[in-house]
């Protein structure tokens, strides 16, 4: 199936999804003017990927330092999307990197972090 | 610098004392039944999940969105700080200056009481960069703001930078006489400060130009300003290191 390669802007994060490699990164900012429009491809994928790809092992590595309020509940549900996959026995990793010298990113991984039981949810910090 | 508040909401759910009591009940209700399972009761319980799931989720978000906000407010009292000062003196710029000058003159409009403003211009600043280098000429501003501001010393005073090596003092409620005491000394203490370049010793001067006005509404405030300023162009004319009044050059009046 095709990558999914969406383009960082000042509102919105880099997402690039690659299903051979089972790496899919999110990185930046997230704000959008339509949070919802804006997340519906990635979820689109996510469920194409989960459907008809089978890697050993699923890598999510999320950079995110700022985040709207929609955006929080956006993470929610991707997070309980991954959640389901690994309930089914596919194997995915979370990896939340953040910046040590703000605590604060490291208390929103430990929040997500929270409502998932059947993946590995990692807190990295970025240097 | 005040932080508003620290630390985040451990727990809400003092917040949320109606949903949890829901779902107590309806935990209650589904346990009492579990022996007796309907299809009416599996949704039920499905329901009852995923609005837990929701109450969840909601507390998180809340949690989330405190600690943005709180982090963000306190990042724009830094800002706001950091927009009012001179980065180099760190006494305030040209721009707080101005807002604080137009809210003394109208609180000198209702008072009717005299503000006295002082403009303090470094004499042969330039010389000094030329000569000892920039380091050299930061140092001494830093040091001539720092007298400057402790010459501010009412809670109403105002210090600030005005441009390069010129300053400026307002004081509310001051009439000529005081203000002319008080810029002599400035101009004596300033006279005083020893500096160190390239193995030299150093002095410097500055020239003051003073004024008061009591203000009334037919004239601007920007009268004051420009009276003391004449009055530092005359202090520089004749000789530098000197304070002048603007009474002093009134009509053909010499500083």
């Amino acid at each position: 199936m095709n990558n999914l390669s969406i383009e960082k802007t000042k509102f919105t994060p880099e997402i690039i999804f690659d299903a051979e490699s089972g790496v899919l990164t999110i990185r930046g900012e997230s704000y959008p003017e339509n949070t919802a429009t804006f997340y519906q491809p990635v979820f689109k994928w996510l469920k194409d990927y989960f459907n008809n790809v089978n890697n050993e092992e699923t890598k999510v590595i999320i950079e995110l330092y700022y985040f709207n309020s929609s955006s929080s509940k956006v993470l929610m549900n991707l997070f309980e999307e991954l959640d389901n996959a690994g309930e089914q026995e596919k194997k995915v990793v979370v990896e939340w990197i953040y910046d040590p010298e703000d605590e604060d990113s490291l208390e929103f991984g430990e929040e997500f972090a929270e409502d998932v039981e059947h993946i590995e949810f990692q807190l990295t910090s970025k240097s | 610098m005040q932080i508003y508040f620290t630390g985040a909401l451990i727990d809400l759910s003092d917040l949320f004392t109606i949903e949890k009591k829901i779902i107590n009940e309806a935990e209650e209700l589904i346990a009492s039944e579990s022996d007796n399972e309907t299809p009416l009761l599996n949704e039920y319980s499905i329901l009852l999940s995923n609005y837990k799931k929701l109450y969840r989720q909601l507390t998180r978000l809340i949690k989330i969105n405190d600690k943005q906000s709180t982090k963000l407010t306190s990042e724009n009292l830094i800002l706001e700080e950091v927009s009012k000062h001179d980065a180099l003196t760190g006494i305030l710029n040209r721009r707080s200056f101005n807002l604080c000058f137009e809210n003394e003159w109208n609180k000198a409009l209702k008072s009717k009481k005299s503000i006295a403003m002082l403009i303090v211009d470094i004499d042969f600043f330039k010389k000094v960069n030329d000569t000892y280098g920039h380091q050299a000429g930061d140092e001494v501003l830093k040091k001539v703001a720092e007298v400057i501001q402790s010459s501010a010393r009412r809670e109403d005073d105002i210090a600030a930078r005005y441009g390069g090596e010129e300053f400026v003092v307002l004081l509310p409620n001051v009439i000529l006489k005081d203000a002319k005491n008080i810029g002599e000394k400035l101009r004596k203490k300033i006279e005083t400060i020893d500096y160190s370049f390239l193995d030299k010793s150093v002095k410097l001067t500055v020239s003051i130009g003073v004024s008061t006005i009591i203000p009334v509404k037919t004239i601007q405030s920007e009268l004051l300003f420009n009276q003391a300023d004449k009055a530092l162009y005359e202090a520089k004319k004749t000789g530098r290191n000197k304070l002048c009044l603007y009474t002093d050059i009134e009509g053909a009046g010499k500083c």
